[in-house]
């Protein structure tokens, strides 16, 4: 089976993830995702923002949250989950320094 | 089937208010919210939650719920009354809730579920686009080099004909890019859950996991290989045949390395759009594990001739 296209306009992620263009936007305002282009109708998202974007409407409706709390939450998980993979990185790295080869 | 007592879910009583009601469920998801909980079980927790919220914070179905209630205090195990049917279902998407949810309220949902307010659909009421589904897809440093085909299999939500919810397992065979890096996504279109009504089926995405190699660690598109070296290696400088991923290659460790030096080798780390990632070789002096008495006599006149003293900087 060959990949689909590599990126989604804001019109289609509207559609697929069910969310409205004014969250969409808001969204990109708070930084929580930066496409590809200037204006809204150029915007490009990757698949990767596309499942921030996800996680975030999922929490907003779970646990019923400001957009702006959002950002917050999803800028810490994003950040926690860079941090926890650098570690795991850096932990397996020692290993082999300090393991007898 | 076991009767949930969405009361003691929630930790409320049952006379308690709506305001009671939504700030119980708000405490209990900021807990057991998957995305943030560290707890165990977190998930679960969360359904039975968000179950027993979607439940009481509903006037129709909380009255529904009571008057059920008060019918299984009559003792053995639950089954709705014969010719049960809810008046306060349809609203919701079922497909985490429980079977004694649906036994209640059915399992039908709707474009206009909780899950999907504010959306401005023009759809058929009845038609909802099945949800993405995002699963982590193991992927060997080896696998990148090419474009690669991999069979992979996930749990799909299956409905049957009576509205219930199972999961089917479903194989699928994906392609791997070539130069494929961690926490890359893979978009399989309409490869998600199936659509309720005429609604399209969602996306599968996939999220990249590589899988640890044992002697290559990659970081980004470079990798990162730990090499060992004897001491005299070290000191003197050698010629030594260091493995890369796809093939061998003979790398100059100059004269006085030291542990922990890296060597930068262009060209031979992963996959990028334009080439390749490079390889960076760490050195680790290490010892023979043997050593005789000729070779100890030949380290007791290095100590004698060195005067090095790698402690210096301990020293006051």
């Amino acid at each position: 089976m060959s990949r689909q296209q590599e990126v989604l306009t804001l019109t289609e992620i509207c559609i697929e993830l069910q969310l409205s263009q004014d969250a969409c936007v808001e969204l990109v305002d708070l930084g929580v995702v930066s496409p590809s282009g200037n204006a809204p109708q150029d915007w490009t998202f990757d698949y990767t923002s596309v499942c921030i974007i996800r996680r975030a409407a999922r929490l907003r409706r779970e646990l019923d949250l400001e957009w702006s709390a959002v950002a917050v939450v999803v800028n810490l998980l994003e950040e926690r989950e860079r941090m926890q993979a650098e570690i795991e990185t850096l932990r397996q790295r020692l290993d082999r320094f300090l393991g007898q080869d | 089937m076991e009767f949930k007592d969405y009361y003691k879910t929630l930790d409320v009583a049952t006379d308690a208010d709506k305001a009671a009601i939504k700030k119980a469920y708000r405490r209990l998801a900021r807990k057991y919210h998957p995305d943030v909980s560290t707890e165990k079980d977190a998930e679960q927790n969360f359904k039975e939650v968000s179950e027993a919220y979607e439940v009481l914070s509903n006037d129709e179905r909380r009255a529904e719920y009571d008057q059920l209630r008060q019918y299984r205090s009559q003792g053995g195990e639950f089954k709705p009354p014969p010719g049960w049917q809810s008046q306060g279902g349809g609203q919701f998407e079922s497909e985490d809730f429980s079977d004694f949810f649906s036994s209640i309220f059915g399992s039908s949902f709707s474009g206009h579920s909780r899950n999907h307010r504010g959306f401005d659909s023009s759809e058929d009421f009845y038609s909802t686009r099945g949800r993405d589904i995002e699963v982590d897809l193991p992927v060997f440093l080896e696998e990148t080099l090419n474009d690669e085909q991999k069979t992979i299999q996930y749990n799909l939500p299956h409905y049957d004909e009576s509205g219930r919810v199972n999961q089917v397992r479903k194989t699928l065979k994906v392609k791997i890019p070539k130069g494929t890096i961690g926490g890359e996504r893979i978009r399989l279109k309409g490869q998600g859950a199936p659509g309720f009504g005429k609604g399209q089926a969602g996306d599968l995405y996939l999220r990249v996991k590589l899988v640890p190699h044992p002697l290559f660690d990659a970081v980004g598109h470079d990798l990162h290989l730990t090499l060992p070296v004897a001491p005299w290696e070290a000191a003197l400088g050698a010629k030594v045949t260091v493995p890369t991923l796809d093939s061998k290659i003979s790398l100059n460790i100059a004269s006085g390395s030291q542990t922990g030096q890296r060597l930068r080798v262009k060209g031979h780390g992963l996959p990028t759009k334009t080439g390749r990632g490079d390889l960076f070789v760490i050195l680790k002096v290490v010892m023979p594990e043997k050593s005789d008495e000729e070779a100890r006599g030949h380290w007791e006149a290095l100590r004698d001739h060195a005067n090095f003293n790698p402690r210096q900087n301990l020293e006051s």
